[in-house]
């Protein structure tokens, strides 16, 4: 009798090794719209199509960047996962696309329940099976297309980014309580204004001035490649909707 | 049978525990060569300058304290000390303190920077521990960085507290002395990308702040030369999602060396810490 009671105070201090229920959702990209996004600059900004090369889609629980839970200033050490805890994910290489139509089915991603607060995601160089033939995205990680508008002036801009290897969006938005019985689909989406602080990647340039012909043509290399880059691959701008 | 049964139960929780005897943690802080020596040229194999520039440190001084291992109040030191690690130490750093601390094993460090009124010397000139304190600064910086013949000055004095928490430690105090070494990275303040695994040292484009914003091109970089500097149009010099320490975009070199600056505490060489607390 004593021996067992031992025991049993040994298996008491046994942390329960019981797996967290699981539930698979499919991700997409939402198939609405983009709103014309308003610069500093006072010009109007209308994101046709655009397409990003990723890879390591994540979702996590408590780790959406504009939340009241860190103190103004808190810093995380570079490295560190700002992100939250990573409880979802949908592993491997894609392409999210917007153009105002519905997309198929990127994939389908593990999640385990609970209450969802961000989504992480990086950046990678696309490659000819990324896209269809001639699609400009291959070899770069982002292309937008579009028109910029000013003063009853309108102009195409077709813009195309290279962006670092690996570099991270950490914290986009995401708000959703999954549990075992959820179906929704998750749908990233492109913020062409942050909806938490009104600016937009396009602020600070002076499109006409810079681009004085018929259209405007953004490539690697440019100083207004580089202004746009640095706003676009931040988590201000991505976001996950359930649909 | 059943009190002998419980003792045992007892015993083999104590035995879980350890039993180890309290000794000390002493608390040392180290810039390594990059700050007692310099940084040089990146030359193949060995770190440096990518760009050409050498730069040395006349002064590099903090304010450190607050040492405590796993969050005990039985095993830290509140107090501050005022260091300058450009003095050399022969490798060992600087020692600022020892204090007591419970047997067992330790999991975590911290350490914080930040002025503070009551910070006593540890090897700083008592003119230098007079003037950080008055200016309220947590980390000071002199310096003169040289590239073909071309020679800038730097004197930049960041106010802002960094507490550095988590910091690896696995560790076991058993009657015995363990030191805890805070290790200053300078190079990080150089670094040309804020979020890459592998940045660049880099010095050029603040040697190119020389007379920004209207200031005399004197061979002094001041704080406000760098904030005169758009960093928007750099190809290098990403900064990812990060904000300055007020939490605004960043745009200005200013704000990317002061957030840089939150980076250089590290622990035992190496050794990260987990998580950084700014307060500007």
């Amino acid at each position: 009798m004593s021996r067992y009671l031992v025991l049993s105070f040994a298996l008491a201090a046994c942390t329960s090794t019981e797996e967290a229920a699981r539930v698979d959702l499919p991700v997409s990209t939402a198939g609405t719209s983009f709103a014309p996004a308003a610069t500093d600059l006072d010009y109007q900004v209308s994101v046709e199509r655009m397409s990003v090369a990723v890879s390591g889609i994540q979702f996590t629980i408590e780790g959406e960047m504009h939340t009241g839970l860190a103190p103004p200033g808190t810093v995380a050490h570079p490295g560190h996962s700002a992100g939250g805890e990573v409880t979802g994910e949908l592993p491997g290489d894609y392409v999210f696309q917007w153009s105002g139509q519905t997309r198929p089915t990127l994939g389908v991603a593990t999640m385990i329940v609970g209450y969802y607060l961000g989504a992480n995601f990086s950046f990678r160089t696309a490659v000819a099976a990324d896209v269809p033939a001639g699609d400009p995205l291959v070899g770069h990680a982002i292309h937008l297309s579009g028109t910029v508008s000013k003063a009853g002036v309108s102009k195409p801009f077709d813009a195309l980014f290279d962006v670092e290897p690996n570099t991270n969006v950490i914290g986009a938005v995401f708000e959703d309580e999954i549990n075992e019985t959820s179906t929704e689909t998750l749908g990233f989406v492109f913020f062409p204004t942050d909806p938490s602080e009104g600016d937009t990647p396009f602020d600070g340039v002076d499109f006409f001035t810079t681009f004085t012909g018929a259209s405007i043509e953004i490539r690697p290399g440019s100083d207004t490649h580089n202004i746009i880059r640095r706003a676009i691959q931040t988590h201000d701008h991505y976001g996950v909707v359930p649909q | 049978m059943l009190r002998t049964t419980l003792i045992t139960s007892l015993s083999l929780f104590t035995i879980g525990c350890g039993g180890e005897e309290a000794g000390t943690i002493t608390a040392t802080v180290y810039g390594e060569e990059f700050i007692e020596e310099g940084i040089p040229v990146a030359a193949g194999e060995d770190p440096g300058f990518s760009d050409g520039w050498t730069l040395g440190f006349d002064k590099f001084l903090v304010s450190i304290g607050n040492a405590k291992a796993d969050l005990r109040a039985d095993a830290s030191a509140p107090e501050f000390y005022i260091v300058d690690l450009s003095k050399a130490s022969s490798g060992n750093g600087v020692e600022i303190t020892s204090f007591d601390a419970p047997g067992g094993d330790y999991k975590r460090y911290g350490y914080t920077l930040k002025s503070d009124a009551n910070a006593t010397g540890a090897n700083a000139d008592a003119a230098d521990v007079t003037a950080m304190k008055a200016a309220g600064y947590s980390i000071w910086i002199k310096g003169t960085a040289n590239k073909s013949g071309v020679t800038k000055t730097i004197d930049w004095g960041f106010k802002m507290q960094l507490a550095y928490s988590n910091c690896e430690m696995d560790l076991s105090v058993d009657g015995d002395d363990v030191e805890m070494q805070s290790t200053i990275h300078s190079d990080h303040l150089f670094f040309d990308d804020a979020t890459s695994p592998e940045p660049e040292i880099a010095f050029q484009l603040v040697a190119d702040a020389d007379g920004k914003g209207g200031a005399a091109a004197d061979g002094m970089i001041t704080l406000a030369e760098l904030a005169a500097t758009d960093i928007r149009t750099q190809t290098r010099y990403q900064v990812g999602s990060l904000r300055d320490i007020r939490g605004q975009a960043i745009t200005n070199l200013e704000q990317y060396i002061q957030v840089q600056a939150t980076t250089v505490g590290h622990i035992n060489g190496e050794g990260h810490c987990a998580d950084v607390s700014v307060t500007p």
